[in-house]
């Protein structure tokens, strides 16, 4: 799978910690999202960068204490569905 | 958001007082992955949407004007006029209620079944700063 994703722009997005969840306001939309993990690890791990799910599968893994799991990256790559649906991602043509 | 909260060190970790210099993470965030079939978002109903009549009278152009003159091929996407199997432009907007219907399997009128579900296929794909995205994200929303 070489399909790349985009976060979307930081100008954008409005986030906000809570607890165990993050608020996030998506500015185009309107619409507000809450995220449970590991979608905002996700985003943050994007920054502004094509990327794909192997790639942030990378990034997560040096950011962060990831229980082994051999479903990483399909796990990312269903969130990726997931936030891309939202227009929170976005897929980056080939 | 301060994004670098989520790799700060916790105050009750002894190498948060470590004298490393400021800026290096010295604790990495335990993160949780979920189960492939876990949704990890939950989105809250927009404006728009409070009002049922706003969503089902909202329009969504195929193509955005961005792409007028492009065809729509049967996985969605915007290809040249002359692409075999594309269909061209829809010629109209469609309402929020033609899209939810056609989202559930009706065809849009006077479309035939594949033609309607490359329509479909393409609002799928909608992007934040296209026109109709908003729209279309409304109807994602539960009632």
């Amino acid at each position: 799978m070489t399909q790349k994703y985009r976060a979307a722009p930081q100008d954008d997005l409005i986030w906000h910690p809570l607890d165990s969840m993050t608020l996030l306001f998506h500015r185009p939309s309107g619409i507000t999202h809450m995220l449970a993990d590991p979608a905002p690890a996700i985003l943050e791990v994007m920054a502004d960068l094509p990327l794909t799910a192997a790639e942030i599968a990378v990034r997560l893994t040096a950011a962060f204490d990831l229980d082994p799991n051999p479903e990483t990256e399909t796990i990312i790559r269903a969130r990726l569905a997931e936030l891309s649906d939202l227009g929170l991602v976005a897929r980056v043509p080939v | 958001m301060d994004r670098n909260a989520m790799t700060d060190p916790h105050p009750s970790d002894p190498s948060a007082n470590s004298g490393e210099p400021k800026g290096v993470v010295t604790r990495r965030r335990a993160l949780i992955m979920g189960a492939i079939s876990a949704s990890a978002v939950v989105s809250i109903k927009p404006a728009l949407a409070q009002t049922a009549g706003s969503v089902l009278n909202c329009e969504i152009p195929v193509p955005d004007n961005s792409a007028m003159g492009g065809h729509i091929a049967p996985d969605g996407t915007v290809v040249s006029a002359d692409t075999p199997g594309a269909f061209p432009a829809a010629g109209r907007n469609f309402t929020g209620e033609e899209v939810r219907q056609a989202m559930n399997g009706r065809t849009f009128p006077g479309t035939s079944y594949d033609q309607s579900q490359a329509y479909v296929n393409y609002i799928r794909r909608l992007q934040a700063g296209q026109s109709g995205f908003t729209c279309y994200a409304s109807l994602q929303m539960p009632r």
